[in-house]
């Protein structure tokens, strides 16, 4: 089974970290990200730009684009990623090794992990 | 013929092949023997299950990618307990940069004894090993919901989303429970340990009633997919057996008889249309004899013991239940007797109450509504749907109509099961 992990950030209060206390945070990361690729189940790792989003949606049959997130929220997506796990409590247990699930509570950072029903790569 | 051809012959390259397509099945098969006993050797050795299970993880990868060129080890299970081992001070080395608390646990597991006394114990303690995991996921500070999703995943191997289906809840729900019990376990520090002798009854108690539950799951007609549930009674077989296995208790006997003897009924207890049928309607021969010559056998096992617990005299009754040729053959005296063991061994006015079905199958339906009076005297059990709907056939079966109707809408207003509902409403329909 694949499992779709979003990680989670909180925009407000990335803006009111101090540039040490974000760097001091970064700098924990790294062993936690190797950790996570030793594990050979995870595959896709993006981080996304914060800004420059566009949602799409048909309104009144009409194409629409608008500037922003679906969602108008202060928690944002702000990384993806792929597991591949026998179940739930596996893919769990994999993703909470990933930095967002293990540091950064002063950022709000959290992992989302999600079963994929039907999954192609082209 | 050059040097290349002479290294890589054409029909090499395919036995190299072939090769690795067997190594690979035999790491399945390996997976499926093995896995649980390696998980349970791991959980001794690195005193927590996410740990182990992780180790285990890594260990059949490491099978994957070696045993194909590398040939098969001599003791597979060995090879992968000391890899799994091995894996998992490495992975806790990497973490005790980020986290203190793995670098204290680090401690604790790599200074453990040399390898090769260590594996040798390891494999002697298998046994141990696999009664220890049992007992850790039934552990008695956890929840009852947490204790069957933990055996079930733990040691039946049975995945989230599989045991999700089968309870009817959101695989995210059972995920949930398994965390929040791993922490408990952890943040308790009970992993470990086999209770000592005076612990053991009342952790072999919760053992017992989760093995029960699981059982209870698969066979109660409440709907839901049938097969998945039909499973869950299997895989509860599947528990007592190996129960039975590293702790011949008597009550362990007990309860794989029991389940044994009411499982053996499943094909002749409910129609097609999922309605009930009642024992003394149903088709004898699609009992299943087989499964009815064990479950008794391991009744008298338990018996011969002297120490006769409760699951035991459920088995005792079942076994005379499915003894009888026919209904009227049943032999009520002695499971009138086993009712009253049952109630100095337990005593709960459902017991009570069904001992007093007994007793008006054996004498009369009046001694059965006295009896029954009785219960309901005390103030007990009076919201039971049950406790109306025999006292409703008591009154039928002495010719009392008007009482039996009205006992019948009470069982009714009581019963939520919709297969229990439809048959309180067609024997209200024969009195009315």
């Amino acid at each position: 089974m694949k499992y779709f992990c979003l990680g989670y950030y909180d925009v407000d209060a990335r803006g009111r970290l101090s540039r040490e206390d974000f760097a001091a945070i970064a700098s924990r990361c790294a062993p936690l990200d190797e950790e996570l690729r030793a594990t050979g189940a995870v595959s896709s790792t993006a981080s996304l730009v914060e800004r420059e989003v566009v949602t799409l949606r048909t309104r009144g049959g009409e194409l629409s684009t608008t500037d922003g997130p679906y969602v108008e929220s202060k928690e944002q997506v702000g990384s993806f990623f792929i597991v591949e796990a026998s179940d739930l409590n596996e893919a769990v247990r994999i993703a909470g090794r990933h930095p967002a699930a293990r540091l950064g509570e002063e950022l709000g950072w959290a992992i989302e992990v999600r079963p994929i029903a039907h999954f192609k790569e082209e | 013929m050059t040097k290349g051809d002479a290294e890589h012959p054409a029909g090499s390259t395919q036995a190299v092949n072939t090769q690795a397509v067997n190594a690979q099945a035999v790491v399945e098969s390996t997976y499926r023997s093995e896995s649980r006993r390696v998980l349970a050797t791991l959980v001794r050795l690195l005193g927590d299950l996410d740990l182990a299970e992780e180790a285990m993880q890594e260990a059949f990868r490491a099978a994957l990618e070696q045993w194909p060129s590398g040939g098969l080890p001599e003791n597979p299970r060995a090879w992968l307990i000391s890899t799994g081992r091995f894996k998992a001070i490495d992975a806790l080395r990497r973490r005790s940069r980020v986290d203190h608390w793995d670098g204290d646990r680090l401690e604790a597991i790599a200074g453990a004894p040399e390898e090769d006394a260590e594996m040798q114990r390891a494999l002697e303690h298998i046994p141990d090993d696999n009664l220890r995991l049992i007992f850790i996921c039934c552990h008695p500070e956890l929840s009852h919901d947490a204790q069957v999703a933990l055996t079930l995943r733990e040691v039946c191997d049975l995945t989230t989303e599989e045991i999700a289906r089968a309870f009817l809840v959101r695989a995210s729900t059972v995920a949930q429970r398994i965390v929040r019990a791993k922490a408990t376990l952890r943040n308790k520090q009970l992993s470990v340990e086999l209770p000592a002798a005076g612990e053991l009854p009342r952790r072999l108690d919760a053992v017992l009633r989760t093995i029960y539950l699981v059982f209870n799951e698969g066979y109660a007609a409440s709907g839901g997919e049938e097969l998945t549930r039909a499973d869950l009674s299997g895989e509860a077989i599947r528990l007592g057996r190996l129960l039975v296995d590293l702790l011949p208790d008597p009550e362990a006997f007990g309860l794989l008889a029991l389940m044994l003897l009411q499982d053996s009924r499943r094909d002749a207890r409910v129609t097609r249309q999922g309605d009930i049928i009642l024992l003394e309607d149903q088709d004898r021969s699609l009992w299943n004899r087989p499964q009815i010559e064990e479950g008794r056998t391991l009744v008298d096992r338990a018996i011969r013991t002297g120490t006769i617990g409760a699951y035991t005299l459920q088995a005792a009754i079942a076994g005379e239940h499915a003894a009888a040729p026919d209904f009227d053959a049943t032999r009520w005296d002695r499971i009138v007797a086993y009712y009253d063991l049952l109630l100095r061994v337990e005593p709960s006015p459902v017991v009570e109450l069904n001992r007093a079905v007994a007793v008006a199958m054996r004498d009369s339906a009046e001694e059965g509504l006295k009896l029954v009076e009785q219960i309901l005297a005390r103030g007990e059990l009076s919201d039971f749907h049950l406790l109306h709907a025999a006292r409703a056939d008591f009154y039928r079966r002495a010719g009392r109509r008007e009482e039996a109707g009205e006992a019948y809408r009470r069982a009714l207003e009581l019963a939520r099961q919709e297969p229990e509902r439809r048959l309180l409403r067609r024997r209200l329909g024969e009195v009315e």
